[in-house]
């Protein structure tokens, strides 16, 4: 069986190997090669070494503000959608009636594009906005970074709610039981049992939310499309602003993706570097 | 039980619907096929080689789009040669195009909107100047050529625009008994003084007039607020050329927005008369506001004559066309009373010459086809409706009831003002403006700190599209 399986391995692989490198590699080395090129078409680009990064830190005012404006998304992003999420799971797995119901309800958010829920909740932001404060979403960096964050949320949490629902129903009945004989309380179940178990789903969704934030592109077109004046543009939203707002503008753009894939990647990293520590086995 | 069958059912859904996909792309149910055999004779002689190759279109007007494929579809059924026509989004032309022209079949067919653009994609442009559809054009001047004879690109859609107006609610407001000014006649409003008279007037007596503001929503939505950063801006850089003796078929030139008040005159005009709170446009898109205007909630819009679709296939449309009348753009200029609408041609027509000799000559035979032949002239005029600088197609009837205005606008002898806003510097130059217009609106930027903002802006784009070459 063994040998079999080593003989035909490669046969097997070929094709998803094939697809791999055509969908991801090879795109991934022509962008960073085309970062450094002035292109209009990628065929015919022609090299120009660094200018194109060290335009990216001069033109400071669409780049840097748009990524302060993600990390502060990010940072409140994670932490709410987290925190609802895993409430919501520890909740549903509790012997409530209609917990499928419930979980179902939770879950479709996230079957619907982003381009649709930013219109979405567009309208119904700007309802109780032009009630509340008589003036829409665009009015204000502060109500499209909220707009944001309540869109995310909505949008991510079911989902991050099936993951923990999971975690949680694989830690085994037993030891519940047997903490609940040595006298501890709901809390401390929760924080000694069930928290270190479930570590491994914190750290897929860590990782989901904190690479989804990053890469938000379709729900901030369509919520805010930057307004007012580029002040809720995120990275995503700047570098594709960047790519096709000017012509010959390409590379920079190219600059800007290749600068936005590394910073995610050393997030991404240090993340999983500290969720993964508090694993347990 | 229960599950098994919603999977059931399900799946047959999903099967119907990619069915339902699949069926769509090969029909060609709609069109009469005898009607269209009458007229493949006089087309033998363009087409005795035989092509088997797909002319590829890349439609720049998203509004026509659904039309572009009766013609796609009318001309397969003539002569058997494919046609594929794909349209850019509104304001993503340049971008689509960008990536097409990377693929392997690109564009044969496509479209260039100004002299800016043109910079980017002459490169691109095949000579027109020995073409059948060359011979058609009743002028130079709707071409782009280098000066010397190379021809990149023929104009094919002659537009215009100004103030919309639903001469309906117009005269019921010259015959109210109670109107605070003297005119009575759409004639009257070519100066900035009357029309701001008759507009304030017509918002003091919006009851009386059924209509809940004198103008539709200023779309200043992020991407639908072209109306404004462009469209609008092209007064004020007519004046300010104009005064300068500046050429505007050349470079773009400097801008120091020295008419920004008369352009503030008439935005100020449309956010105060409008029917919503001018804090509340930064969400509306042009849809809304073509779709209050087809609806009777207001009396003006500012658009083009493009934009006649729009409001006609608007969901409980009710506006009359022999309703529908153009009023010039006026900003409080002088001379202005003898101006009209803003008349250009947008857009031209370039074929790619990249593509194989064998591609060109389908495409521009396809192109002939569309402006000499009765079955194309028929879809330009009733499906496309563009007015054409052909001569071929001087004897074509349109629908559209914004041409009829302005040829009663150019019979009264009044001068159009060209178009100008081909030559503002880039993509970005107009978004900003348009934020910072939006800004405006709201209350949160001051007018001179928009003006200054526009004017450094103007000056760091040019010199970057400079870079960007």
């Amino acid at each position: 069986m063994q040998k079999y399986y080593k003989k035909y391995f490669s046969i097997f692989v070929l094709p998803t190997l094939l697809a791999y490198l055509v969908a991801f590699i090879i795109p991934l080395v022509m962008g960073v090669y085309l970062s450094f090129c002035k292109f209009k078409t990628v065929s015919d680009a022609e090299f120009v070494g660094l200018s194109n990064y060290l335009f990216v830190f001069k033109d400071s005012q669409g780049f840097l503000h748009a990524l302060w404006f993600t990390i502060k998304f990010a940072v409140v992003g994670i932490l709410s959608t987290n925190l609802i999420a895993f409430a919501l799971a520890v909740l549903l797995t509790k012997k409530v009636k209609g917990t499928n119901i419930f979980r179902t309800i939770f879950f479709m958010p996230n079957l619907i594009g982003g381009i649709v829920l930013g219109y979405i909740w567009q309208l119904l932001l700007n309802g109780i906005l032009i009630k509340i404060v008589g003036a829409d979403i665009t009015f204000s960096a502060t109500y499209g970074y909220w707009g944001l964050i309540i869109l995310f949320n909505w949008q991510m949490i079911g989902y991050l709610m099936i993951i923990y629902i999971a975690g949680i129903q694989s830690i085994p009945a037993d030891l519940f039981e047997a903490a609940q004989m040595d006298g501890a309380n709901g809390r401390q179940r929760l924080f000694k049992i069930t928290l270190p178990m479930v570590m491994t789903s914190i750290t897929i969704c860590t990782f989901l939310t904190l690479t989804n934030s990053f890469k938000m592109f379709d729900q901030n077109f369509a919520l805010t499309a930057g307004a007012p004046a580029h002040k809720t543009s995120m990275l995503a939203l700047d570098i594709y602003n960047t790519y096709y707002g000017r012509i010959g503008f390409a590379g920079i753009g190219q600059a800007k993706a290749v600068i936005f894939t590394i910073i995610l990647i050393v997030f991404a990293v240090i993340q999983l570097r500290i969720t993964r520590a508090k694993e347990v086995e | 039980m229960r599950k098994k069958l919603l999977s059931v059912l399900l799946c047959v859904m999903m099967a119907t619907s990619m069915m339902g996909c699949g069926k769509k792309n090969p029909a060609s149910k709609d069109t009469e096929p005898g009607k269209e055999k009458e007229q493949t004779d006089n087309l033998d002689t363009k087409t005795e080689s035989r092509y088997d190759g797909t002319i590829y279109y890349l439609n720049y007007k998203p509004e026509v789009s659904d039309a572009f494929q009766k013609v796609a579809e009318a001309y397969t059924n003539e002569t058997g040669i494919k046609v594929k026509i794909e349209t850019a989004a509104s304001g993503t032309y340049e971008s689509t195009l960008t990536a097409e022209m990377d693929k392997k079949d690109a564009p044969t067919i496509f479209v260039v909107d100004g002299a800016t653009m043109l910079e980017n994609w002459k490169d691109y442009c095949a000579d027109l100047s020995g073409t059948e559809l060359y011979s058609y054009l009743s002028d130079d001047t709707y071409t782009m050529n280098d000066g010397n004879g190379y021809i990149y690109g023929i104009a094919y859609s002659l537009e215009a625009w100004g103030i919309i107006v639903n001469k309906a609610i117009m005269n019921k407001y010259f015959a109210l008994e109670n109107k605070g000014t003297d005119f009575t006649s759409l004639d009257d409003l070519y100066t900035f003084e009357n029309l701001k008279a008759v507009v304030e007037d017509m918002t003091a007596n919006k009851e009386a007039l059924g209509i809940e503001g004198v103008f539709g929503s200023t779309s200043l939505k992020n991407g639908d607020n072209w109306r404004y950063h462009t469209h609008l801006l092209n007064q004020a850089l007519y004046w300010e050329w104009l005064k300068d003796g500046i050429d505007i078929t050349g470079a773009t030139p400097e801008f120091k927005f020295e008419y920004a008040e008369n352009y503030k005159n008439i935005f100020d005009l449309y956010l105060n008369n409008s029917l919503i709170e001018p804090k509340l446009v930064g969400t509306k898109t042009v849809d809304d506001s073509m779709a209050e205007f087809a609806l009777l909630k207001c009396a003006m819009i500012q658009n083009g004559d493009w934009s006649w679709n729009t409001i006609a296939n608007t969901s409980g449309s009710v506006i009359k066309p022999e309703d529908i009348a153009f009023i010039p753009i006026s900003t409080g200029v002088e001379g202005e009373d003898k101006m009209g609408l803003s008349v250009g041609a947008s857009q031209y027509l370039c074929i790619n010459k990249n593509a194989s000799e064998e591609d060109q000559k389908a495409a521009l035979d396809f192109l002939a086809w569309l402006f000499s032949s009765k079955t194309g002239k028929e879809l330009v005029a009733r499906d496309l409706q563009f007015v054409t600088p052909f001569t071929t197609m001087t004897d074509s009837i349109y629908t559209n009831p914004l041409f009829a205005s302005e040829n009663e606008i150019n019979s009264k002898g009044k001068v159009a003002y060209p178009w100008c806003t081909g030559l503002i510097p880039s993509e970005v130059w107009k978004q900003n403006f348009g934020a910072n217009l939006l800004l405006y609106a709201q209350g949160q930027m001051e007018w001179d700190d928009v003006v200054s903002a526009a004017v450094a802006d103007w000056a760091t784009e040019k010199e970057l599209s400079g870079m960007g070459e």
